[in-house]
């Protein structure tokens, strides 16, 4: 199986995304942006970091690219595609998930373990979670605020709400399509994680549905 | 025609603007200035045009396009037009 790792400039996630596929047995391809093509990917991860610089609004110019328009017809192709934190905030301004991330209430960069419930287990990332279980994960963002404008299904709740989300959004989902604030990728090995390995099942279950 | 067209991009009414919240709370207010500000970004576009007209409608076709601002979240207008 292909997974591509999506890269623009100023991501800084991919190589996290690559060790958390690894340590469930999975492999990853960090792909430029430029060298991205649709069709090729059983499925894809628009990892975190700062694309261009957060420059306009977090996500706004990565969303604007041929990449992105790739990466939406691999979406109306029914492949998995998970945006973490950037990730996330670029699949809503491409439109590719609903509603917006604006700056974070209380203002600022937020960055620290925090709590989130399983709301939904019926995605491709989700499967191995049990609904209404609660899994720590680390956070790090200063745009993350969920503004919802259309009808949203909430896969991830924060029981600790670090940003001033609407209804305590962590993540949300459209089809195949998940985003999500906080970082699973972070939270897998547990030589380097000190807040748990809360994020594994999420990689798990994408080794799981791929494997149908 | 050289002009530039000051395009002010500011989150709706109904959107919580902690900065700007912060200016009131942490700045004004303290001075016993008793005045709300909300923060907003203001892009100055430099593009060709005939007259004044054309110069904004050309700023606003090129915000909606690019999506200068989200319209999830955010208004544009413009606050100034300029000959250069």
């Amino acid at each position: 199986m292909k997974i591509a790792v999506l890269k623009f400039p100023g991501t800084n996630g991919e190589y996290d995304v690559i060790k958390a596929l690894e340590a469930v047995d999975m492999s990853g391809e960090v792909v430029w942006y430029k060298d991205y093509a649709p069709g090729k990917y059983d499925a894809v991860v628009v990892a975190g970091g700062f694309s261009y610089g957060d420059r306009l609004r977090a996500g706004a110019i990565a969303a604007k690219t041929k990449a992105t328009s790739h990466l939406a017809e691999d979406v109306a192709r029914g492949t998995p595609v998970l945006g973490i934190c950037n990730g996330f905030q670029i699949l809503t301004e491409a439109e590719l998930l609903p509603g917006a991330l604006v700056p974070n209430d209380p203002p600022g960069f937020v960055c620290k373990w925090i709590r989130v419930r399983v709301e939904d287990n019926d995605t491709p990332f989700t499967t191995l979670y049990e609904r209404g279980q609660v899994i720590r994960l680390p956070v790090a963002h200063a745009e993350g605020r969920y503004i919802p404008t259309a009808p949203y299904r909430v896969v991830f709740r924060y029981v600790d709400n670090p940003n001033g989300s609407i209804d305590d959004v962590a993540g949300v989902a459209q089809a195949n399509v998940l985003g999500m604030m906080p970082h699973p990728e972070r939270a897998v090995d547990p030589h380097v994680s000190r807040g748990g390995t809360g994020g594994a099942a999420l990689w798990l279950s994408l080794r799981q549905w791929l494997k149908k | 025609m050289r002009y530039v067209v000051y395009l002010n991009v500011t989150y709706k009414p109904t959107i919580r603007e902690p900065e700007g919240e912060t200016i009131t709370r942490e700045l004004l207010k303290r001075l016993g200035i008793d005045v709300e500000a909300r923060a907003g970004k203001c892009l100055q576009l430099y593009l060709e045009a005939e007259n004044d007209g054309e110069a904004v409608e050309k700023a606003l076709k090129i915000a909606r396009e690019a999506r200068l601002g989200n319209p999830n979240v955010h208004t544009f207008e413009v606050v100034k037009v300029a000959k250069l």
